[in-house]
């Protein structure tokens, strides 16, 4: 399972940041038998746009193979894009690290589009 | 006769004019105001009018068959809106709110997979204030298509025309599509500016938009005694471009006063109900016909 994680640096230990489409890093984390097998960091390259970014963000988590996504705080439009592709979407804080375990030991709360 | 008020830079007093205008000639003739600010239509507020809603604006928006959806990603491609995010393998993501209803998908899609439907994007309502028949549009928060709001006003307004010898368009600012669905059609454009250099700049474009429409103009300008040079640039300008300036309105704080309260300027003072009649006049050449 892939689960990406918007953050402020490019590693496990890098806080999630406070929100998904605006973040500085997405950290790719591979999980198997709910464990962290693996993790690199993907460059937000949407930051810098005017609007949309929760968008464009939507879709670069997307093509990256997402199955869950966690953040602390999402936009409408970002949710509804991954709403309709299939991605959940979870709010967690502290470390990418100990989001992700959060989220593996079901203590994370799923939100969903309007 | 239908006189559209524009203006260009926002905030030189294009609603200000409109009301007045429509209040004074409201005394002559029956007179419609059509409010296409739709972004922030005020001239209900200006007037003290309540508006009751009279119908809703839709907007086409595609539907897509995911049955049929080849997953191509053609349509995803052909939005200039960005409205639909296509990830290789699943069925295209659609955000509503961005979409403008061109149907450049519809077009593009290769399976024939896409159909329309519509979306609700704003209404028309209606009102009445000092004799004034008032037909107002207003845009949803958040949606884009103001051009489309204002044609279908536009529309709507002309179906409402029964008597009515006068009718004024109140333009938003700029020179974009709800500005030019406001101004098509119209008999003459009034371009309310104000002596400041961003006025005067977008005044040149807003004057350049209506030529090109071959569009007959003239110009008031708003807190005129503001600065008398500048005033003095935009006299010349008008003189080069052959436009007559039928109205200087001088700065007062009678104007705030008239906002605040939500009446309209010539009932604040009678001097402005003279003002504006005389502004009226110079549109209205024998004061009861319409020039050809």
């Amino acid at each position: 399972m892939k689960i990406i994680v918007s953050a402020d640096g490019e590693d496990l230990k890098a806080n999630v940041h406070e929100t998904f489409g605006r973040c500085d890093y997405f950290v790719i984390v591979e999980v198997e038998e709910d464990k962290i097998i693996l993790s690199r960091a993907l460059e937000n390259k949407c930051t810098g746009r005017a609007g949309g970014v929760g968008i464009s963000a939507a879709q670069l988590v997307a093509e990256e193979g997402a199955d869950i996504v966690i953040c602390q705080k999402i936009g409408p439009r970002a949710i509804d894009v991954l709403s309709q592709l299939s991605i959940d979407v979870y709010l967690g804080k502290g470390t990418v690290e100990e989001a992700v375990s959060a989220y593996l030991g079901g203590g994370l709360k799923k939100i969903d589009a309007e | 006769m239908k006189i559209a008020i524009v203006g260009g830079k926002g905030g030189t007093g294009k609603s200000t004019v409109s009301v007045a205008l429509a209040v004074e000639s409201a005394k002559r003739r029956k007179t419609m105001l059509v409010d296409c600010d739709v972004e922030c239509p005020n001239d209900a507020l200006l007037l003290g009018a309540d508006l009751k809603t009279a119908e809703k604006v839709k907007q086409p928006i595609p539907k897509w068959d995911i049955g049929l959806c080849k997953k191509c990603g053609a349509c995803a491609r052909a939005c200039k809106q960005d409205a639909i995010v296509f990830v290789e393998g699943k069925p295209p993501a659609f955000v509503s709110d961005r979409c403008i209803g061109c149907g450049a998908c519809i077009f593009s899609c290769p399976a024939s997979a896409i159909s329309e439907t519509t979306k609700d994007i704003g209404v028309i309502a209606l009102g009445k204030s000092y004799g004034v028949d008032i037909v107002s549009g207003e845009l949803y928060v958040g949606e884009l298509a103001s051009g489309e709001v204002v044609a279908d006003l536009r529309r709507s307004a002309e179906k409402m025309e029964c008597d009515h010898q006068i009718i004024l368009i109140d333009a938003p600012a700029g020179i974009a599509c709800p500005v030019i669905a406001s101004i098509v059609g119209v008999d003459l454009v009034v371009a309310v500016t104000e002596p400041t250099p961003s006025a005067l700049h977008d005044l040149k474009r807003v004057i350049h938009l209506t030529k090109g429409f071959d569009i007959p103009c003239r110009i008031i300008v708003n807190k005129s005694d503001l600065d008398e040079g500048f005033f003095n640039e935009i006299a010349r300008y008008a003189k080069e471009e052959g436009l007559d300036i039928i109205g200087k309105i001088p700065y007062s704080k009678d104007f705030v006063e008239s906002t605040v309260s939500m009446v309209p300027i010539n009932r604040v003072d009678k001097r402005y109900s003279v003002m504006f009649a005389d502004i009226l006049n110079e549109i209205l050449p024998d004061g009861s016909q319409p020039p050809k």
